[in-house]
């Protein structure tokens, strides 16, 4: 019996002492939870809550509304404030050209489109839809580009789905009107000075949506029918322009990049949320890419491309960088700080606002912004 | 920071061993024949082999946080516990036992730290049954406790991860409310170190846990 019992407490003994070694060992090397709470900022309730529109600038005015909301709020001078018109109606998306904001509003179904001249300060004109079902709005120049969802989509077994069209308007217009029938969804559009490039994503369902995503090309009276050499059947979710070169992403972690028309792919293993932005501080720029993880993470954020010193995309050097890894060269100045922040959240637009505060549209908290709060730059809700 | 942390290992092995040996040094092979300990009988008298089950309730609250730089600010509420001990008494007074918990505690960017420790408990009980006391106060039973082991911690839904050590000394008071149960009153002290691949990040948490718990005697 005492034999059974020393010969269970040596076991007892080395399972502690193995135990203990064990925990030594894998001790290290993990993640400093404690140090990262002790980085963490208290939440700020946003002024612009839940799910932003596009946050849109005319002129050194940016413009943003809560989705759902009947308020457009305005930025200028490091000033919040409502527009004194508003266009009625719930806002379901806003889009901007050199002078005109656009709003689409109503419920999902009958959307109505209005544009008000910020230059005079209005009022909001109707610009009349023909009753198609307006899901997306982007402008490019003095035009707003529409997708256009329809029933006339139709799946491999031959079962009406879905289908997409792009239609568009000029700020010396007033109505919508058909450019693209048998599309894919509208996700993007921006303009060089001689031509409009419209990134379009994948439809899966939808089979007669050929050729399928990628970027289309418009010079203002034509489009054609199929996406421009390099970017064919890409799943198109964002677009902007760098200096002279377009850049657009696709949802697998593809940068699209040229120039004329041609483009190059550049493929990252990471997903994007379709957001991009220009972040300049003196001689250093950044493309701003929002990223998402899995539908269970909380690491999303996003991630910083470097520019030349001119602004211009460097095509040899397109590496995502963790935003504060490199502080010198970066749109933050502590990882710490921006890891325990906005990295836990989707980021679904940018906008560098004439002040330089940076402003970003999450998935669902609201409008962000990097700025000073309690005596250090962090991210946080826009209060 | 190596030298601290071999230090504190040999201690912490030292100091768990150090009862079991000494135990083993004091058995004396007529020990079942000799007589009680306590010359009057009472119900609740402990004898060697006795087994409880500790369930503990209630609060743990975030103390001193110390990082390579100082004290920071921990950014913790007050968490929530429950824990599950066994122990089995070597002596009247010494026990030996087991135990895992769980915590969870928001963080001030409205996230979940989750602390899952398990270890080995060695514990010294003072019963009050012993002293010339009045009847009630003789029902009042005074464990104190260590437990070593580790701590699985996660935060932001699992994407960052430790396993560590844990360490936590306590002290409780127990009423026996008849033979088979005693209730009473914890509190502990949770000492979780995080040694990490930065040093300039390496964080000693302490936390201060006080629950009520409820003991089977078996």
């Amino acid at each position: 019996m005492n034999m059974v019992l020393r010969k269970g407490k040596i076991m007892v003994r080395r399972l502690f002492l193995g135990l203990v070694l064990g925990i030594t060992l894998v001790s290290c090397k993990q993640n400093p939870i404690f140090f990262s709470i002790s980085q963490e900022v208290e939440p700020r309730d946003p002024r612009i809550n839940g799910m932003p529109t596009a946050i849109v600038q005319v002129g050194a005015t940016l413009y943003v509304a809560s989705r759902f909301s009947e308020t457009i709020h305005q930025y200028g001078n490091g000033r919040w404030s409502s527009i004194p018109r508003q266009p009625g109606g719930k806002i379901l998306e806003l889009a901007a050209t050199g002078n005109h904001l656009y709003a689409l509003t109503g419920d999902p179904g009958s959307q109505g489109l209005c544009k008000m001249n910020m230059n005079n300060g209005g009022p909001w004109e109707t610009v009349e839809t023909g009753n198609a079902d307006v899901q997306s709005i982007y402008g490019a120049g003095d035009h707003v580009f529409a997708g256009i969802m329809t029933d006339t989509g139709k799946s491999s077994d031959g079962t009406s789905v879905n289908g997409f069209e792009i239609w568009y308007t000029r700020e010396d217009t007033a109505a919508l009107r058909r450019l693209k029938e048998r599309t894919t969804f509208l996700t993007g559009a921006v303009y060089d000075g001689a031509t409009y490039y419209l990134a379009a994503g994948t439809n899966e369902i939808d089979t007669t949506s050929e050729p399928g995503g990628g970027i289309y090309t418009f010079n203002g009276t034509d489009i054609p029918m199929s996406p421009a050499a390099g970017s064919e059947k890409l799943n198109m979710v964002g677009i902007i322009m760098v200096k002279d070169m377009v850049v657009g992403i696709t949802r697998g972690g593809g940068i699209v990049y040229g120039k004329d028309g041609n483009f190059e792919v550049s493929e990252q293993e990471i997903t994007f949320t379709g957001s991009l932005g220009l972040w300049e501080k003196e001689d250093r720029h950044l493309l701003l890419v929002g990223i998402q993880g899995s539908s269970s993470s909380t690491v999303h954020g996003y991630r910083e491309i470097k520019l030349k010193p001119d602004g211009t995309l460097d095509t040899g050097a397109l590496g995502l960088h963790i935003p504060g890894a490199d502080p010198e060269h970066s749109s933050v100045t502590n990882n710490d700080k921006y890891n325990s922040t906005i990295r836990r959240h989707p980021v679904m637009g940018f906008l560098q606002a004439p002040d330089t505060v940076l402003f970003a549209a999450t998935v669902k908290n609201g409008l962000w912004s990097y700025r000073e709060r309690d005596g250090e730059y962090v991210w946080n809700a826009e209060d | 920071m190596q030298k601290a942390r071999a230090f504190f290992f040999i201690l912490f092995v030292a100091f768990l061993c150090s009862p079991v040996i000494a135990q083993e040094e004091e058995e004396d092979p007529d020990a079942d024949r000799q007589a009680p300990i306590y010359s009057e009988w009472t119900p609740f008298l402990y004898a060697r082999g006795d087994q409880t089950i500790n369930i503990s309730l209630g609060a743990t609250i975030p103390m001193v946080f110390v990082g390579t730089s100082g004290i920071i600010n921990h950014n913790l509420t007050l968490g929530g516990t429950l824990s599950v001990a066994y122990n089995q008494f070597l002596t009247p007074e010494l026990y030996i036992g087991g135990e895992v918990a769980a915590m969870a505690a928001l963080t001030k960017g409205t996230n979940v730290l989750y602390i899952v420790p398990f270890g080995f408990r060695v514990g010294y009980q003072v019963a009050l049954h012993r002293f010339a006391l009045p009847a009630w106060l003789r029902r009042f039973e005074l464990p104190f406790t260590l437990t070593i082991g580790g701590a699985v911690q996660s935060y932001l839904d699992n994407e960052e991860n430790y396993l560590g050590f844990f360490v936590k000394p306590g002290a409780s008071i127990f009423f026996r409310f008849n033979q088979d149960w005693s209730f009473g009153l914890n509190a502990a002290w949770w000492w979780i170190p995080q040694w990490t691949e930065e040093s300039s990040k390496d964080v000693y948490g302490n936390f201060l846990e006080v629950t009520v718990a409820a003991r089977y005697h078996f």
